[in-house]
């Protein structure tokens, strides 16, 4: 969780620390010893008004143990299944337990360290497992919470978290023109003393990738001897490192405390000069981080650390069932109001779409109603200009109707009826030659009587003789070409079918007669 | 942060979820049945604005039929426009007529039985129309006269008696003896005449009687 919008429930050994923290806006609630019900409504108040804001719990107590345990290497996955048994198999089930594999050996060896461990084996990876007793103090609190309206996101360990205020303050000191011999180096490794109101005094040791164990310290400022006893810390944290790091030496090993300015002086007149110690004081530390709007009480650290925490990138997050309940509730919730949304959404598309849709389609029916009334309109005055009904004819009532019937009759039939008489007096040319016919024949040609629209032609057909008085071949001939001429000049809408007189005819021989035959079709 | 209130919460939201799957599954039929209405609503009326243009279209046509036919209705003949239908009686009548008129021996009539024709060919609504084949076989003196017994029987029929045939023939020239034997009565004549006529004539019908009035 990136947001930089959550409340810190800072639990120590001391007391618990709340704080709100909303981008530039710090708010601390008083610091509780102890929750009880005096205190309680205030704490409730206090939370049902900044409701929208998680919560993150952050323990500084007293009884966290971090253990270093190395596994043949192996696949990511079979590793972390490994882990999560042996995590199953400790005796404490309601502790809160988790685990940090920390970095890859062979990659950090070659590229970020040059320290020489005492198991150096290539072949291993090592895990650090953290677990916290769930004591009273803790479960008070969850119990507290879960009856709260704001969101629990889960349990982080302010030493394990404090890497990132770590990483800030020696990446702030190497931006920072007020140089320290603060950074970061391939074979460091860094402690960092601190004091909070809640837990009290702590050194926590990084290596320049993540903690290496924490420890609680217990100092008293005031005391004459404090700096003795602090370097003495050190030292017994620098010895306990060598079993660890056995080529560390002390030069490599740099101090950095975050504590009040006068006990950083105090320090600073009595430390052995071969120690490599930065001092910070809470404030300086702050405006360093650019964090100069927290209000620090007393330079205690957990204001600062709170906030720090709530803008990093969460290292290491520990959990019960409750809270993972919580958490799976969460996200489905999440996940019902995102399909709401996305479902209304549509719903209001879907609306839109349909009232576009069926507003394109009631206009076009609007459109075409227009259109109907015209074309009603068109229709009555066809009706009106119509000619329909009946006429009076002769005294004799006769229907438009009847009209229309019968003019169809009389144009498909009315025009075979009788010209044949016209038709046969066009042969009447046929009295200035010497013919006679046996034989006449007037037809229809492909007249069928159940159609209306006949293609039919008039055929005549005329079998007779050709008189030839003087029997002289060449008069014949002569006679039946005269005939053919007048016959093709008074029939000209006609087609002649004729014999001619045969070329092989006997010339010596007398004709007074010769048959004809004519076919004559309309054109 | 409280579980009751959280499941709660889900609870809310999953019946908010359910109601909206509702609502959108009620939205999208309403969508396709208002959809579907209101196309069909709009296809009837284009199919209604369709039908009456055609019917305008139709009244347009069959005004302008109707005019045409007007103009042609004074140009037909009253003969043809008879409701007579067909009568075998009649028509034997006027071939003893025209046959005692033009010389002519033997009529012989055949007609087929009047059958009414089909509407569908003249898409006659108001007037039946009937037909019939009629053939007359006969003899006569000339051609001349077998001529104009032809054309006077046809022009006697009224309606539409349509010739599709008249064929006469003579077997030989007459001989001098044939005089004599016509003139006793012996001999009809040598011309063999056949006319067959397609008829075609109107019939009183009920259709006639219902015709709209103005």
């Amino acid at each position: 969780m990136l947001s930089n919008k959550a409340i810190v429930i800072l639990i120590g050994n001391n007391g618990t620390i709340i704080s709100l923290h909303a981008g530039k806006k710090h708010e601390t609630f008083d610091f509780i010893e102890k929750l009880n019900d005096e205190n309680k409504p205030k704490i409730l108040n206090f939370f049902n008004q900044n409701k929208r804001y998680p919560i993150y719990f952050l323990l500084d107590t007293i009884d966290q143990t971090y253990k270093k345990k190395s596994y043949p290497k192996m696949r990511g996955s079979d590793l972390e299944k490994i882990i999560k048994r042996d995590l199953a198999s400790d005796g404490d089930k309601e502790g809160l337990k988790n685990y940090l594999i920390l970095a890859n050996k062979r990659k950090a060896e070659k590229k970020t360290s040059t320290l020489k461990k005492v198991d150096n084996s290539l072949n291993k990876s090592d895990c650090l497992f953290i677990t916290s007793s769930k004591s009273e103090i803790i479960t008070e609190w969850l119990n507290f919470a879960y009856e709260l309206p704001n969101r629990i996101i889960g349990i982080y360990m302010m030493p394990v978290e404090s890497f990132n205020f770590f990483k800030k303050l020696v990446d702030g000191n190497l931006s920072s023109k007020n140089q320290s011999i603060l950074k970061f180096k391939d074979n460091c490794i860094f402690c960092l003393v601190t004091q909070t109101k809640s837990g009290g005094a702590r050194q926590i040791v990084f290596s320049n990738s993540n903690i290496v164990f924490t420890r609680i310290v217990n100092y008293n400022f005031n005391e004459n001897n404090f700096a003795d006893k602090y370097s003495q810390d050190i030292y017994s944290t620098f010895e306990y490192l060598k079993r660890m790091y056995i080529d560390l030496t002390i030069k490599e090993f740099e101090i950095i405390n975050v504590l009040p300015k006068n006990v950083c002086e105090n320090i600073m007149q009595h430390k052995n000069i071969e120690l490599n110690i930065t001092n910070h004081s809470v404030r300086e530390s702050a405006d360093l981080l650019k964090l100069s709007n927290i209000q620090i009480e007393e330079d205690y650290f957990d204001l600062l650390m709170s906030s720090i925490f709530v803008d990093s990138k969460k290292i290491l997050k520990f959990s019960n069932s409750r809270i993972k309940i919580i958490e799976n509730y969460f996200f489905i919730i999440i996940g019902s109001y995102a399909f709401n949304i996305i479902l209304l959404l549509s719903l209001i598309l879907i609306m839109i779409f349909s009232i576009t849709t069926n507003m394109a389609i009631t206009d076009k029916i609007d459109k075409a109603q227009i259109q109907k009334i015209g074309s009603l309109n068109e229709l009555s005055k066809v009706k009106k200009l119509s000619m329909q009904g009946s006429f009076m004819e002769e005294g004799k009532e006769i229907s438009i109707e009847k009209v229309g019937d019968m003019g169809r009759v009389e144009e498909a039939l009315g025009k075979y009826l009788p010209n044949f008489l016209k038709t046969y007096s066009l042969m009447s040319f046929s009295r200035d030659f010497d013919i006679k016919f046996n034989f006449f024949s007037y037809s229809l040609i492909d007249f069928n009587t159940h159609n209306s629209n006949n293609n039919t032609k008039k055929q005549l057909t005329l079998i007779g003789k050709l008189y030839n008085k003087s029997g002289d071949i060449e008069n014949l001939f002569t006679e039946f070409d005269k005939y053919i001429i007048q016959m093709k000049k008074s029939l000209p809408d006609y087609n002649i079918n004729y014999n001619d007189l045969p070329r092989t005819i006997d010339f010596n021989q007398k004709y007074y007669d010769y048959p004809v035959e004519f076919r004559i079709i309309e054109k | 942060m409280k579980i009751d209130k959280l499941k709660k919460t889900i609870k809310y939201n999953i019946i908010i979820f359910t109601l909206l799957v509702i609502l959108i599954s009620f939205l999208v039929f309403l969508y396709y049945y208002l959809n579907n209405s209101y196309l069909n609503q709009y296809d009837k009326i284009i199919m209604d604005i369709a039908q009456i243009k055609n019917e305008a279209n139709e009244i347009d046509r069959k005004t302008t039929e109707n005019k045409k036919y007007m103009d042609l209705w004074s140009k037909i003949n009253e003969n043809r426009k008879s409701m007579a239908g067909i009568k075998v009686d009649d028509i034997n009548k006027t071939l003893t007529n025209l046959a005692e008129k033009y010389s002519v021996s033997s009529p012989v009539l055949k007609v087929s039985v009047p059958e009414s024709y089909p509407s569908s060919i003249f898409k006659n609504e108001n007037v039946t129309l009937i037909y019939s084949i009629l053939e007359v076989n006969f003899t006569s003196f000339n051609d001349v006269k077998a001529i104009q017994f032809a054309n006077d029987f046809i022009t006697t029929l009224h309606g539409y008696p349509i010739l599709t045939k008249f064929e006469f023939s003579k077997e030989r020239d007459y001989e001098v003896a044939d005089y004599y034997d016509i003139s006793s009565g012996k001999l009809l004549g040598l011309i063999k005449g056949r006319i067959i006529v397609s008829w075609y004539t109107y019939k009183e019908s009920m259709a006639s009687n219902n015709a709209p009035k103005k």
